[in-house]
């Protein structure tokens, strides 16, 4: 199947409208990155749910149409706002040739990643085990605390695990999700690496 | 909008029950509002949790399920999450063989009469010690003199040094989790940062800055390497990182180099 995103008639970006763009997002460079990315983010969780693959490449479609806007003189006052508008644009644009490529090709099939690249279970605890080690042995008792129950017992748990603590259930989530979206995407990295590796 | 209503409007929208009309307004907010998109990030690592956990209820899992089989990145995080939970299930036995020695012997006692009744809240009652123990600690630390930290004192386990790895993003714009760190009774944190694209040439300096203040930097650091990963240390002492939010930068030490800098956004927990 052809990428039909990079083989459409592309607007060029260039170095000088990206920069413009970040400048846009804020005059503190450290800002505008921290901004840009979060807002790519967002655009990458907009398309997933849209369930297009390539929902980074369309993320940075998006953002790529926002900076040439900006860097030829149009005045943008709320730039997420106008990145919503130009999403969903592109979410027009990918259905419609998502329908043609279809019509094309009737064993259209998504390009999911094959079973050779999914990690085996030893890898994924591999990569748990070594990431967990690089957290206190407070946030890991945190985390064995927190997962320890199932089922009823889980919520009174927890409830428990939160007053010992010192703070509210609500708290307590906050802080375990924070910290498995770190354990977690340290994970990604590693399997990442190792499928670099073979 | 209560915060009740909140989080099941949030639920609904990721379960696609929410009629089309509010999903369009939902979206648009999510794009224009960061606070609003953290909040749904955390509801919907709340769904994952509780469908890997198997607490969903039948309806909501099944909705979920859908979900899951047409969004590839849903279905690696199902797969970390798995591998998270059996891992830590895996680390139970080694909490319950390794209680800490310097509880009292009273204490040990009252922790193995809830041991008898049911593993489970045995163990609940050894973190609920355990934790209670750290604050303890955390207290007299706090009353200890400004300026020079005070003298180290036994911890039963507590690392004097603790690790972090941070990797370099991997794409032009990857999604950067924001890592989170509780130093605990740790003297030093060993900052392990992945140079950009494997990068092993040439010197490197890090900085860590709280808001406008650079609070900590070191210069002509050298890359190490463990097999396709190169990275520099940089050892900062704990005393100069007070739990609060912090920017850590990594670039190279040549001036006018064409190497961005890589940057993480870095929390540290009271």
């Amino acid at each position: 199947m052809q990428n039909g995103v990079a083989n459409r008639k592309k607007e060029r970006l260039t170095q000088e409208a990206l920069e413009q763009l970040l400048q846009t997002l804020g005059q503190n460079r450290d800002e505008a990155a921290r901004r840009y990315e979060r807002l790519r983010e967002r655009l990458v969780f907009f398309f997933a749910r849209r369930e297009f693959v390539l929902a980074e490449s369309l993320a940075d479609e998006v953002l790529d149409r926002l900076a040439v806007r900006i860097s030829s003189g149009e005045a943008i006052e709320l730039p997420e706002s106008y990145a919503y508008g130009i999403a969903r644009l592109v979410t027009q644009e990918e259905n419609r040739r998502s329908i043609r490529e279809a019509e094309a090709n009737r064993h259209f099939t998504r390009n999911i990643s094959s079973v050779a690249d999914t990690p085996d279970e030893a890898e994924m605890q591999q990569a748990m085990d070594a990431c967990l080690s690089l957290y206190s042995e407070d946030d890991r008792n945190l985390l064995m605390g927190y997962y320890i129950s199932r089922g009823r017992a889980l919520i009174d748990h927890r409830r428990q695990l939160a007053e010992s603590l010192g703070t509210t259930p609500n708290a307590l989530r906050k802080r375990v999700f924070r910290l498995r979206r770190a354990i977690e995407s340290c994970m990604r990295a590693r399997l990442a690496h190792r499928t670099g590796a073979r | 909008m209560n915060p009740s209503s909140h989080s099941e409007a949030l639920r609904e929208f990721l379960l696609n029950r929410m009629p089309a009309d509010q999903v369009e307004v939902f979206e648009e907010r999510m794009i224009r509002d960061e606070a609003f998109f953290s909040d749904l990030q955390e509801a919907e690592d709340e769904l994952v949790d509780e469908y890997v956990l198997e607490t969903l209820k039948a309806e909501d899992a099944r909705l979920f399920r859908q979900r899951i089989d047409r969004e590839p990145d849903l279905q690696d995080r199902v797969a970390l999450r798995r591998a998270l939970v059996r891992g830590l299930e895996r680390r139970v036995p080694e909490v319950v063989a390794a209680a800490p020695p310097n509880m009292a012997p009273a204490r040990w006692r009252g922790w193995n009469r809830l041991l008898i009744p049911g593993l489970a809240v045995g163990i609940i009652a050894l973190f609920v010690i355990s934790f209670q123990g750290m604050h303890r600690k955390g207290a007299a630390r706090s009353t200890a003199t400004t300026g020079a930290p005070a003298a180290p004192q036994s911890s039963g386990g507590a690392a004097a040094t603790a690790v972090l790895f941070l990797p370099a993003q991997l794409t032009r714009g990857a999604s950067q989790e924001q890592p989170v760190l509780h130093l605990g009774g740790a003297w030093t944190l060993k900052l392990e940062l992945e140079t950009p694209a494997g990068d092993s040439s040439g010197r490197w300096q890090v900085s860590i800055a709280q808001e406008d203040r650079t609070v900590f930097s070191a210069e002509n650091l050298t890359p190490r390497q463990a097999g396709v990963v190169s990275y520099v240390v940089a050892e900062v002492p704990a005393s100069q990182l007070p739990p609060a939010e912090y920017r850590v930068r990594l670039s190279p030490q040549a001036a006018g180099s064409a190497q961005p800098p890589n940057t993480w956004n870095l929390t540290v927990l009271p």
